[in-house]
């Protein structure tokens, strides 16, 4: 009997040991520091803002800072840079005159020219300074000569990867509110004040972030209060935030990352079929899913915008019957169109990431309403797969179609040729306007060229443009300032983000 | 002893041989080209010249046998490539994760111990008992309990809803406790079930009976014999609980964040980061070969009877 | 004892066939189409058109736990039917007639068994892709192994077995004694090997489900529905609870039954089991 108590005494006090824990509660220090959380893969594996998508997050955490910005009315103003003007090929750059990087030293022109300079080469996300000629003149003044003039250039110079920097093997400064403390690759990363800080007081002591792969975890961590902030909720984090405005406050800004699918012309000749399915799929319906992260759109790019004012057929399952019809198909037994015992079968081809996953179910069950029988077909990396291979007959995706608040980014992409001109869209029209857009200047006129194109693409039944997600900011209350009415994504920590305990 | 030793490491060559040839070939076969692969990693969208470049300097245009080869050598020598996502040699990546994760791997067996020895002997003792069947169901209920699902009710129990533990383990010793918990929760299932089973064979030996006409107390016989002669058979669980720590750590570290193993081959699998991924099914199947063998040679050191044939 | 014994073997099989039956006759018993979505029914509670409520794309979460069993029981079934008659077959030749083709099949036989089960399941499933039939292949890969040694252990040593000896000498062909004495020595072995299989690869699945590398979309599968819904744990927990339920207890019950055939046939497994 002696062993028994031994062995339950062994037991309790081993289960003793494991809670005891948890006694010590978590102790919060005087500091001001927010703890942001971030979803995306390989967030922090450089410093070295031209390096993969690294600049992305240099800047979300208010460490790095570039030339030009976006505004929360999705226009290009100056941040570093004073003022630009354009003569044909060469743009004239005035930097402020009052920037300091974090350790005192100026800003010159020369240290942005070579910061420029090494981001133009280096940069795969932004090839658009490849081939350009980048000068200082002056102590404040540089020069951007391109091949071709350059319309955007203000536009593309808000690009994170063009964040000024001085880089010295793996060490960086930047301009930001604040500097790096420690730096844990892929991992983790800490920033404090920046005290030589240009641009006002900071009002934060330091700032977190932590890489966190899987999304349910962010979430949870957020409602356990280990961390403060983050962008990009799930459907259900979004009922239990908005169901606690207490404890959560939750803001969203329409934003520019849509989700549109393109359809294999090779494969679907007909272009009443096209039309058919662009029918079938109900935008409003995909929202509803996506309850309160997305709006519908009709075109590329927001209705509000400049560029937003294309038409299109609206959903009419009725409709799309009709045309399938009349291409003289008929319904089978299984409820499906089929001539001569082939029915119409679809491959959706698609990848889980942003609730691409939920969206294609969908998609497969209103094409089923309009007849049409749909399978799915998921890829882990749809750039090395479909987009490459053209294996599909609707190939969904996601893309920021509105980076540098301008239409040609996009366009150029899914029009100009390359990796996501996919399924075979070809037209000389819309290719021609696209080189007029690449030049064009006035910018009501570039609206005007960009609303031209998308409607090639429609008319041509090419495309589905379906929805635009929201940038969607958590906080916990008392979170303040995180850049939340700001459309752009990668604007977060600020100089005034501020939290209280 | 030390022949069978010898003989139990001439043994492994071909094993390894095996290991090597199939980590290779898997890899060999999944990355496709594993240039273009390596610059869709790195950011760059590739065009043929840059992809020819890269293969001439990875040596993708040697034939299959000799990159094999070269693989291997590699490999011997400690040398596993380097991470197509940031540049940094593999063997360094795993060997810091490896430590990451034996700390949360060893927690998690002496916790499974020390819960499944006071259980798997007690519900021995009282087989057929009500406590008997009430530990069995446990054991199978704990058996039947997909791990990530355990993780995450454990989360929401202990984080959101008691606010005890963080959910980020983070380096504390408090955001431990919970991964340690539900990696160790389906081994306990295990370690009681076979513990158990141990001990009511260990029972139904002559001693025992003897021991218990001769009046010798329970506690006694318990300790001296029952428990000394279920050593082997424990230390044989433990050695194979091995693999299902090192696969329940992919699931929980990523789900708890902890920067071990599990953590780095789920980031590289969604980064297509092969090199890495090749290196980790090598070191768990070298691991995993080598506490085999330990504990074969721990058995046969532990077990007089069996003798070297 | 021997009738407790019966007791508990009839008890499991009942509840196994039970289960079995019950996903059989899922497609007459479910009350909606399992993969109907509906925007504006999404997340509701259950009542009585969705006994178990909706999920996050408003389809009956009864109607895919049952369309489920199929996916889940079935394919692990199957898996483990074609494991164990692939690898005693492998095994058994090996053992009967050796020579250097046994020495091959068994040093590749020792390199599969030297990485753990999962581990090199879920390499040859993210080589092979998403996609039911990839994981059940990667499972299937790893899980043969065990089958094969154990046959091969039990024939080399039933070779030197008088009566297998006396069928020789008596001129019965290599299929006549392998299929008349050998077999239906070592079936019990693999039979209780077996049984004890079908839930590990049932959580083998849904394991591969959570690493995004078991069924595709739309089709259900209660590991895959457990891990897509485990975000709503919080906001509709009988989208979770359900299938991890009738995902345990099946599991469950296929363990049972496994040691109950077990205790009833009086078979030890050395070290296969433990694994």
């Amino acid at each position: 009997m002696k062993f028994k108590k031994a062995l339950s005494l062994l037991l309790v006090l081993c289960l003793l040991c494991t809670v005891s824990g948890c006694s010590h509660s978590s102790a919060s220090s005087d500091s001001k520091t927010i703890r942001i959380g971030d979803l995306f893969a390989n967030t922090y594996t450089s410093l070295d803002p031209a390096q993969d998508s690294c600049g992305w997050w240099t800047v979300t955490l208010g460490i790095s800072e570039t030339l030009f910005r976006i505004d929360d009315n999705y226009t290009v103003v100056p941040w570093l840079a004073e003022s630009a003007a354009s003569d044909g090929n060469t743009w004239t750059i005035k930097l402020r005159n009052n920037v300091v990087f974090s350790d005192g030293t100026p800003l010159t022109a020369e240290i942005a020219a070579e910061s420029l300079s090494h981001a133009a080469v280096t940069s795969s996300s932004n090839t658009s300074l490849a081939d350009a000629e980048i000068k200082a003149v002056d102590d404040s003044t540089l020069t951007i000569t391109t091949a071709e003039p350059l319309a955007t250039m203000t536009n593309e110079l808000t690009s994170p990867a063009y964040a000024i920097a001085i880089l010295d093997g793996d060490s960086a400064l930047f301009t930001g509110p604040f500097a790096v403390t420690d730096f844990d690759p892929g991992v983790s990363i800490k920033a404090s004040r920046n005290d030589h800080y240009w641009n006002g007081k900071v009002t934060l002591d330091g700032v977190e972030g932590t890489y966190v792969a899987d999304a349910d975890t962010l979430s949870l961590a957020f409602q356990n209060g280990e961390i403060d902030a983050f962008i990009g909720p799930t459907t259900n984090d979004l009922e239990i935030f908005e169901g606690d405005p207490d404890t959560y406050q939750v803001v969203s800004t329409p934003a520019s990352r849509l989700y549109y699918y393109y359809l294999n012309l090779d494969r679907l000749p007909e272009k009443d079929l096209r039309a058919a399915i662009n029918m079938s799929i109900d935008s409003d319906a995909i929202c509803t899913l996506l309850s309160g992260l997305a709006s519908p759109t009709a075109g590329a790019y927001g209705p509000d915008t400049a560029y937003g004012g294309v038409t299109r057929n609206s959903y009419d399952p009725d409709a799309a019957k009709k045309l399938i019809e009349g291409l003289g198909y008929t319904l089978d037994s299984n409820g499906y169109y089929a001539k001569d015992g082939q029915e119409i079968e679809l491959d959706i081809a698609y990848y889980a990431a942003r609730s691409i996953d939920k969206i294609v179910v969908l998609m497969q069950e209103q094409l089923k309403a309009a007849g049409i029988k749909a399978s799915l077909t998921v890829s882990e990396d749809p750039d090395g797969t479909y987009l490459t291979t053209h294996d599909f007959d609707i190939g969904v995706y996601c893309m920021i179609a509105n980076p540098s608040a301008d239409p040609y980014y996009f366009l150029n992409r899914v029009v100009g040729g390359g990796l996501y001109t996919s399924g075979g869209f070809e037209d000389a029209k819309a290719t021609e306007l696209l080189s007029e857009l690449y030049t064009e200047t006035d910018t009501s006129q570039r609206a005007e060229l960009a609303v031209e194109i998308q409607q090639i693409i429609i008319d041509d039944e090419a495309m589905g443009f379906m929805a635009l997600l929201n940038k969607t900011t958590c906080m916990r209350s008392g979170v303040k300032n995180c850049s939340e009415t700001n459309p752009v994504s990668y604007y977060f920590i600020n100089a005034d983000t501020d939290i209280n305990s | 002893m030390l022949k069978y030793i010898q003989k139990r490491l001439l043994r492994l060559i071909p094993i390894l041989l095996v290991i090597t040839f199939v980590t290779f070939s898997l890899m060999y076969l999944a990355s496709g080209d594993p240039a273009q692969k390596k610059l869709v990693a790195q950011g760059i969208v590739p065009d043929d010249a840059a992809l020819e470049a890269e293969r001439e300097e990875m040596g993708l245009n040697d034939p299959f046998i000799i990159r094999y080869g070269k693989w291997l050598v590699g490999f011997l020598t400690g040398d596993l490539g380097e991470s197509y996502s940031n540049g940094q040699p593999v063997s360094g990546l795993l060997w810091t994760a490896m430590g990451k994760t034996a700390a949360v791997a060893v927690c998690a067996l002496a916790l499974s111990l020390v819960i499944s020895l006071p259980l798997g002997i007690w519900s021995a003792v009282r087989q057929n008992t009500f406590i008997d069947y009430l530990v069995r169901f446990l054991t199978f209920f704990a058996n039947a309990v997909p791990s990530f699902l355990a993780a995450l009710l454990l989360i929401y129990l202990f984080c959101i809803k008691l606010k005890w533990f963080p959910v980020l383990a983070k380096d504390s010793f408090r955001g431990l406790v919970l991964p340690v918990i539900a990696l160790s929760l389906p081994i306990t299932g295990k370690f009681v079930k076979q513990i158990r089973a141990e001990i009511l064979e260990q029972l139904g030996e002559g001693y025992v009976t003897g021991a218990q006409a001769r009046g010798v107390r329970q506690s006694t016989y318990m300790i001296r014999d029952v428990l000394h002669n279920s050593m082997l058979a424990i230390i044989t669980v433990i050695g194979f609980s091995v693999g299902s720590l090192f696969v329940g750590s992919v699931v929980i570290e990523s789900i708890f964040q902890w920067p071990g193993v599990g953590k780095l081959v789920m980031d590289s699998i969604t980064a297509r980061d092969y090199p890495v991924i090749q290196g980790f099914v090598i070191y768990i199947a070298v691991i995993y070969v080598m506490i085999n063998l330990l504990t074969d040679i721990a058995y046969r050191y532990l077990d007089p009877r069996i003798t070297d044939s | 004892m021997k009738n407790k014994k019966n007791l508990w073997l009839r008890i499991f099989l009942f509840l196994a066939a039970a289960i079995i039956i019950l996903s059989l006759f899922s497609d007459v018993l479910m009350p909606n189409d399992p993969n109907a979505t509906n925007a504006m029914r999404i997340k509701e509670a259950p009542s009585a058109e969705y006994p178990f409520g909706t999920d996050d794309l408003g389809r009956c979460v009864l109607s895919r736990v049952l369309s489920g069993s199929k996916t889940s029981i079935f394919c692990a079934l199957i898996l483990v039917a074609a494991t164990a008659v692939f690898g005693s077959a492998a095994g058994m030749l090996c053992g009967y007639y050796g020579g250097a083709a046994d020495s091959i099949v068994m040093r590749i036989i020792d390199g599969i068994m030297a990485f753990p089960q999962m581990v090199l399941a879920i390499a040859v499933a993210g080589m092979l892709g998403g996609g039911m039939l990839n994981a059940m292949l990667a499972l299937g890969f790893a899980s043969w192994t065990p089958y094969a040694r154990l046959a091969r252990s039990r024939v080399i040593a039933l070779k030197r077995e008088e009566f297998v000896l006396a069928a020789r000498i008596s001129g019965c062909g290599d299929g006549a004694v392998i299929g008349g004495y050998i077999f239906p020595n070592i079936f019990p072995s693999l039979l209780t090997y077996a049984a004890t299989q079908v839930g590990t690869i049932m959580l083998g699945f849904a394991g591969l489900s959570f690493l995004n590398l078991g069924v595709q979309q739309p089709q259900a599968e209660w590991g895959s529905m457990i891990s897509s819904a485990r975000g709503m744990l919080a906001t509709a927990p009988w989208a979770v609870l359900y299938p991890a339920l009738a995902l345990i207890v099946s599991v469950m019950i296929f363990n049972y039954l496994g040691d109950a055939i077990r205790d009833r046939l009086d078979v030890h497994l050395e070290s296969e089991e433990r694994r």
